[in-house]
Order: C-alpha cells, then structure tokens, then sequence
C-alpha cells in the first residue's frame, strides 16, 4: 500500500482532493460526512442521488455498490464499509447556514430538533457553505454542487408513509468507507456540524492498494 | 377562472413554459409525468429533490405541500392532488438514453417486466427536457431531478429496496400547483414503460 495523502477535516470545514482512477480512498470518522465527487476535468459531471438509487434498486449503499454520475457512469465503487449500526444517506442535501438563518427567522422552533443537545445556537455555516469554498478554486457555483452521499447519517425511514426522520445512530467506535475510484475524480469533503450528535473531526486517507 | 394556456403533451415528448407567480398549472395524466422547474429569476437555482424532502421531513409530496429550490426557496405549492391509488416519486431521476444503455447492458432491464418489455425506447424524459429547455439555454446536466408525478415506487426504510410498481391512476388524476416565484417549468410525459406512457394534459390559469 502506498499512501498518497493523509489527512485530518476538522468539523464544520471542507477540502478537496484528487483521485485517480485505481486510487482509494478512506473516509474515517464517527458523525456525517457529506462527500461530493465529480469527474475531473469534466467538473460538469456530477455525481447523483437518484440515478445511484435507481442504479441498485435500493435507497441505501454499501461495500459493493456505486456512486452514479448523472451520465450514468459509475465513478467510485465502495469496496469496504465498516458501519454497522446503521446506513448512509442518499435523501437530504447539504445542512447550510442559509436554512438555519430562515428557521431562526420563524422563531425558537428552530431548535427543537436539537433539544437533546442542550444547544443555544445554530452554527454560522453548514456543510454547503464548507464545500462551496473548497470547490472556488475549480470555479464550481453553489448552486452546482450536487446532493451529497452523506456517509454515517442514518435516517428513519417509513417507505409507507413517507416519514423521514433524523437520528442520533453513528458509528459507536470509529468506522471507515473505503472507496475505488473507477474514473479520475475531484473529491469535495465536509466534515459535517452534524446537529443531531456534534461534528468531530474526519480523517481522509488517499493511497494505492498493492 | 381565467385560463392562460393550455397544452396537451404527447407521450415521450417534452413542454416548458414560464408561470408566474400566483398562477396555478395542473398536470392531468394517468402515467407518469417527470416534472422540473427554475426559479426564472436565476435559472441556476432549480428544484431539488433533497432539500424538498429535507425541510418538510417526507419523501412523498401532496395536497399542502411545497416544491423548494437548493437555495430553500418554496417555488411552487401543491393546491390539489386527486391521485388517491399511489404516491408520487422523489427517488428517481428522469429515464434516459444513458439509463435504458446501462440497465439492458447489465441486464437489469428485467426490473419493468410488470408486462413484456417491447423495444427500449431510443430516448426517454431527460432528452424529451434537455430539448423542451433549449431556448432557455439550460444544459442537460443542469436540469434537476424532478419531481415525478404518478410514479409509485415500493420503497423499504430497512432493507432500502426501491422497487417499481405498475399502480398509477385508475381514471385520470390531477395534481395542481401555485406558483410562490415566477418558475420555468420542464414537464416530459414519460414513456412509462412499467404501464406505458400517455399523453399529459396541462393547464394553466388564474382564479
């Protein structure tokens, strides 16, 4: 194994990295983790919620399964995922300041998903605003930057009734999702504030397999 | 009531107009019917599937609720929903060339054998879109995953399983939307190739 980069995503903050076809990398943490590829150099090129849905037939991945660009092309393969306790998300966008300021806007309502946590206030900025500013050096609008696959957020989901609910299920100890990349990719990462739990830090490894 | 256009959109082929705000447009059909919109005062912020389930909580729109853009804008609200039968999607994306390529060279095309699967159509909603939005200079890439009416998928919150069905309206059903902001919508009349697809009417007006 050759490792390539190495590195730590402190919470509430995004970076980019660059990975070639072949290359893996490793996500590690134990709260959200919205992670962004597109396909490099065609930035235009997205990765895409729905048509990865739709490709396996299922509304969670893991190891084995695709992430699906809106071409239809596969662009990295999850060859081990080491979460347990729950699933990844494929349903919500990117948490973001933008939101919270309307929330606020509405009153105390605004925090009462969080009332488990005791918190007084909502963070200045979410994983949008963090990924928008890792992606300016490639010119990427916001508004262009697709639907995350939100690693580590497991949701409640009632395919009857259509109820979607967020919940506190993480990793208990330190999982990993290790991904291929099938096509050259540019990677944009947010260590999410995760509201639900408390953002902690991501921990990014980029290598080569022997 | 004061009708301001209406159209009736043939299947596999796609519509766009501009609603303004406070008008309403109804979408009557028995199959599905892929369903886009843009704020008209910037074309990049567009519909989207996640921040729409996102703020309300809820993977299947009705009566009540809104349509959001990715910058959380409520675009459009939904004033009347008749489709009793099912629910409507926000999984999937739109069907495509790319999309009937890759499931029939994976074998995968097996999933819409609700009846015998005749020719795999040679296009599908997101080119019948990327054509009806040429004028506004919108390109293929950019157009969002819609909101799809009609479109009854079995979806499993435990096992994950996303599975097609053929339920859709038993007579012909309605879904009616008021516009919050001037919107540019996209509509394509599927093919549906689950039921087969068929024409779409629309209507839009002002009360």
């Amino acid at each position: 194994m050759k490792t390539i980069t190495q590195d730590t995503i402190p919470s509430n903050t995004g970076r980019t990295y660059m990975v070639k076809k072949g290359q893996h990398i490793r996500v590690s943490g134990k709260s959200i983790v919205d992670f962004v590829p597109f396909a490099y150099p065609n930035l235009r090129e997205r990765f895409d919620q729905s048509r990865t849905k739709a490709f396996h037939r299922r509304i969670f991945i893991s190891t084995g399964d695709y992430l699906i660009s809106k071409f239809n092309n596969p662009m990295l393969k999850i060859v081990e995922d080491t979460y347990k306790e729950g699933t990844h998300d494929l349903q919500r966008g990117t948490c973001n300041g933008r939101r919270w300021r309307m929330l606020e806007a509405q009153g105390a309502e605004a925090l009462k998903p969080y009332a488990h946590r005791n918190i007084t206030k909502l963070p200045d900025h979410g994983c949008w605003e963090n990924l928008t500013e890792a992606l300016k050096p490639y010119g990427v609008a916001a508004e262009d930057i697709p639907s995350p696959f939100n690693i580590f957020m497991t949701l409640e989901i009632d395919g009857k009734t259509g109820e979607m609910r967020d919940t506190t299920m993480r990793p208990k100890e330190t999982a990993h999702v290790d991904m291929i990349a099938e096509m050259d990719c540019l990677l944009a990462i947010s260590a999410c504030p995760d509201m639900q739990v408390g953002g902690k830090d991501i921990d990014i490894l980029l290598y080569e397999a022997d | 009531m004061k009708l301001i256009k209406q159209e009736t959109i043939r299947n596999n082929t796609g519509w766009a107009y501009v609603v303004q705000r406070g008008q309403r447009i109804r979408i009557s059909g028995r199959t599905i019917v892929d369903f886009v919109a843009f704020n008209h005062s910037n074309l990049q912020d567009r519909f989207d599937q996640e921040r729409t389930k996102g703020s309300q909580d809820k993977l299947f729109l009705t009566k009540g609720d809104f349509l959001a853009t990715k910058a959380n804008r409520p675009m459009l609200r939904i004033v009347e929903d008749t489709y009793t039968e099912g629910t409507h999607d926000m999984e999937k994306g739109m069907c495509s060339t790319s999309s009937y390529q890759i499931k029939a060279k994976l074998g995968k095309l097996d999933q819409y054998q609700e009846q015998p699967l005749g020719e795999v159509p040679d296009h599908g909603c997101w080119e019948n879109l990327t054509e009806a939005l040429k004028p506004w200079g919108i390109a293929r890439e950019d157009i969002p995953n819609p909101f799809n009416i009609f479109m009854t998928m079995e979806i499993d919150g435990k096992t994950g399983k996303l599975a097609h069905t053929a339920i859709r309206p038993s007579k012909t059903a309605y879904v009616e939307l008021e516009a919050e902001i001037d919107c540019l919508i996209g509509i394509s009349a599927c093919p549906d190739i689950t039921v087969g697809g068929k024409p779409v009417d629309v209507m839009v007006y002002e009360e």
